[in-house]
């Protein structure tokens, strides 16, 4: 308030000396009014003094003639009476002051004359009428008696005379002081009315001039005002335009108001957002979800009971996804929003939102987590590969790549339907296990963990009656996987400086590889085993053969581990020792021919099982069951899948590690062979002939165009 | 890659020929391509996929079944138009279910529509077609997907 009176002191206080003057103008008008009517009335009796001289002479004269005709004077003596009473008291009244009577009726107020002229005028005038007034009540008195005797009658002739006499010697004088002060007051009140008029004009003047005052003030205040508003307007239209928030004012309503900033529109992709519906807007926008929360919480902040800043923690919209047109595309975007209430005296009147896009801030959150993830997956890319065989990892990745494009091309390979859906999972399964036992003897345990997945896939796949198309989905993501972590592993590989270029000599590298097979293996089974392995120092094999004899080896040692060797209190109870023990030894005769073999102490192959599972599996008929020879099983065992495990687990169980040492031994014309007794052990033998490298390339170039 | 990505595209074209008069469609085991023009036939209708994911998705169908497909639906003339506007439909179809189904993170593009080679290209290293092979009749069509 006194902010407000301080602003406008200055026209306020104008305004007072404004009114005052228009108060003043009017009380002097008033005053002056008064007066002149006082003057108007004083000149009215000076002139009736006039009047009045000249009746009383004529009374007077009538009275006299009236007296020498023996007329009656009563009428006369009546009209002389009063005319000079009248006159003698309104002399009285201009010379002393006081009441006479009025020339409209009543009384009237006459104030004393105080003038030099007009005490003057009077003074002359009193001392003519003093006198002859006298004479004239004591010539009235005696008249108005009833019967006058002789000697009154001589008297009132006498005093008639006299003053006939004395009228005719001063009455005219009287009459022209009369007249005079008849003047005197008419210029007298000409002299008021000038003056009252100038002091109405300078007020009048005076108020006018405050008028104006006030008129510039209020003109100079409102400009400022409007200076003001408009720098106001204009900087508040600035930020507006300039920054990078949407901001509106929503009400209870949900309704936007009128002043919304530039970037609102651009955040929305659409102009006139000034007054719409909140509500109505965003549901177009925003999911059914996100629109319900959006509501309620706007909801919240116009409750009085809830606190602003606790609100603000609970913000649940700080990372909003929307979807908007713009220009004709439909386009994500992640808005935050933040909310303030709007108070006046305690009353929330409206809510003020502010809307940032941070799309670019998650979508660089999201780079920077790709990122990372890629720079994670490299990571543990390099130490999976510093873990791996160096030397190997090239002709893995070399073959597995040929492997990829296999089961690429199975799945590519029309399938008419659900058998021959089943058989192209069959040929991937056995292609994927090599694969596996290969990456598991390298310690790429990121790929053997992919092959087995597949392998999984396949096993459910497998169960169902009807198989189509979209089945393989999952194995071809998975494929992609596999294909992605070739690539992986080569750009690292490429990224190490000559580490590509590293001669692909045999070293102990192999003999190292499986060792450590054999120990992850008895360490997932858990089983004891003494592991012992030479010659595969052969630094003359083509690389192909390499690979495949250590896919063979991998294959064998997986395989006598897994089903040879039995756990430590089995072989206890058969007065075995705890650790079983599994030798794998690579030989090369003088002919050429390589002579791989794996012996283990183990269990020994449970022929009558095989029988079982073959028969099971449609293999053998149940008649033949007695008739089929061990070296028959042998065959049906590296051709087909049989296992006489009840669950598969990473290392065994499908029956595969056989099929893929058959499917291996076939491509290099290698021959199998089996020597074991139940209880006792097994040792497999492979003789892979000279020929064995051209004729390996040779059909894995068919194969591949199959 | 997500296989429900790749279920929403594929679930699409089996219900937009499930309206036709021969609903039964036969698909084939998905395998990866390097290219488009790897897995594409004669009219292909294609969209961009961004977001979260970046990526195409595209329909491409031989002259023949499209043909018939206009037949099918009382349609007599079966020029190119045509042909390009049933193709189309069929990426609408994609497109508007991506929409639906796939959320917020998807950004989907109108469908482009191409006789012969679409000019878009997939980028980048890795980013192989799963080009799932789709029979309708005897006509053989690809729906083709590509995010990474």
């Amino acid at each position: 308030m006194s902010k407000v009176f301080g602003r406008y002191a200055a026209i306020i206080a104008t305004v007072v000396v404004f009114l005052t003057l228009v108060l003043g103008v009017l009380g002097l008008n008033f005053y002056t009014s008064f007066q002149t009517e006082v003057t108007a009335e004083a000149v009215n009796i000076a002139g009736r003094q006039r009047m009045l001289s000249q009746r009383t002479a004529k009374s007077l004269s009538n009275l006299n003639y009236k007296f020498y005709t023996q007329d009656d004077l009563s009428i006369d003596i009546a009209e002389l009476k009063a005319a000079s009473a009248l006159f003698d008291r309104s002399l009285k009244a201009f010379t002393n002051g006081g009441e006479t009577n009025s020339t409209k009726g009543g009384a009237a107020f006459l104030e004393q004359v105080t003038s030099d002229r007009g005490r003057e005028i009077l003074s002359q005038a009193n001392e003519l009428w003093g006198p002859f007034y006298d004479r004239l009540s004591t010539m009235v008195d005696l008249a108005e008696r009833s019967s006058l005797p002789i000697s009154g009658q001589r008297q009132l002739s006498g005093l008639i005379a006299d003053n006939v006499s004395y009228a005719n010697s001063n009455i005219n004088q009287i009459l022209k002081l009369m007249n005079d002060l008849t003047n005197y007051q008419e210029g007298q009140a000409t002299a008021s009315a000038d003056t009252s008029r100038l002091i109405q004009t300078l007020g009048i003047i005076a108020s006018l001039v405050c008028f104006a005052i006030i008129l510039f003030l209020i003109f100079g205040q409102l400009q400022r005002a409007d200076r003001k508003a408009l720098l106001a307007q204009r900087e508040t239209r600035k930020i507006f335009e300039t920054v990078d928030q949407g901001l509106f004012l929503i009400d209870r309503d949900f309704n936007m108001g009128s002043q919304q900033s530039k970037e609102l529109e651009r955040i929305f992709s659409s102009g006139f957002l000034a007054g719409k519906n909140l509500h109505t807007f965003i549901s177009d926008i925003v999911s059914s979800t996100d629109l319900e929360k959006v509501l309620r919480y706007v909801r919240l902040l116009f409750d009085p009971h809830k606190k602003q800043k606790l609100l603000q923690d609970l913000n649940p919209l700080k990372k909003l996804p929307i979807q908007v047109q713009d220009q004709g595309e439909l386009t994500s975007k992640y808005l935050r929003f933040s909310f303030s209430r709007v108070e006046n005296n305690g009353k929330i009147e409206g809510v003020l939102a502010s809307v940032s896009d941070i799309s670019n801030e998650i979508r660089l959150e999201n780079e920077l987590i790709e990122e990372t993830k890629r720079s994670e997956k490299q990571l543990e890319m390099i130490s999976v590969l510093l873990s791996a065989d160096a030397n190997m990892l090239p002709e893995f990745i070399k073959s597995s790549d040929r492997t990829y494009e296999k089961i690429n091309q199975i799945f590519r390979n029309p399938a008419r339907n659900s058998s021959e859906f089943k058989i192209k999972a069959d040929s991937v399964l056995t292609l994927v296990h090599a694969t596996k036992g290969e990456s598991s003897l390298l310690g790429l345990t990121i790929i053997s963990e992919t092959c087995h997945e597949i392998e999984d896939k396949i096993d459910q796949l497998k169960l169902k009656n009807d198989i189509g198309g979209d089945d393989f989905l999952s194995l071809t993501i998975l494929l992609d996987r596999l294909i992605s972590t070739n690539e992986q592993m080569k750009s690292v590989m490429s990224a190490v400086a000559g580490h590509s270029q590293s001669p692909q000599t045999i070293d102990s590298g192999e003999t190292q590889n499986l060792i450590k097979l054999a120990t992850d293996v008895s360490r997932r089974q858990h089983k004891e085993v003494a592991f012992s392995t030479g010659g595969f120092d052969m630094p003359h094999l083509a690389p192909d053969l390499r690979k495949n004899i250590l896919s063979l080896a991998s294959q064998l040692v997986r395989n006598a581990i897994s089903h040879g060797i039995e756990s430590s209190d089995i072989r206890k109870t058969l007065g075995k020792s705890e650790q079983g023990s599994v030798k794998l030894c690579l030989l090369q005769e003088n002919s050429g021919k390589l002579i791989l073999s794996c012996e283990d102490d183990g269990a020994g192959i449970n022929f009558e099982s095989i029988k079982l599972e073959a028969s099971k599996n449609g293999l053998i008929k149940a008649e033949d069951i007695d008739r089929v020879s061990s070296k028959q099983l042998l065959q049906l065992m590296l051709k087909n899948r049989l296992s006489t495990r009840t669950a598969a687990d990473a290392d065994a169980g499908r029956g595969a590690g056989l099929s893929v040492l058959g499917s291996i031994s076939d491509q290099l014309g290698a021959r199998v062979s089996l020597q074991t007794r139940q209880g006792v052990g097994a040792k497999f033998i492979i003789s892979i002939p000279k020929t064995a490298p051209e004729m390996a390339t040779k059909k894995l170039t068919e194969a591949s165009y199959a | 890659m997500k296989e429900e990505n790749l279920r929403v595209f594929l679930s699409s074209i089996v219900k937009y020929f499930a309206h036709t008069s021969d609903p039964s469609v036969n698909v084939g085991a998905p395998y990866l391509v390097d290219e488009i023009k790897d897995a594409c036939k004669d009219y292909t209708g294609l969209i961009s996929i961004s977001g979260d994911y970046n990526g195409v998705c595209y329909f491409s169908a031989p002259a023949v079944l499209l043909r018939h497909l206009i037949l099918s639906v009382g349609e007599t003339d079966t020029s190119e138009s045509m042909m390009l506007d049933a193709v189309g439909e069929v990426a609408n179809t994609l497109s508007g279910n991506a929409r639906k189904e796939l959320g917020k993170g998807f950004e989907i593009s109108a469908p482009h529509i191409t006789k012969g080679l679409p000019t878009m290209e997939t980028e980048g290293e890795g980013n192989r077609i799963y080009a799932i092979p789709i029979q309708w009749k005897s006509y053989k069509a690809m729906l083709g997907i590509s995010l990474h």
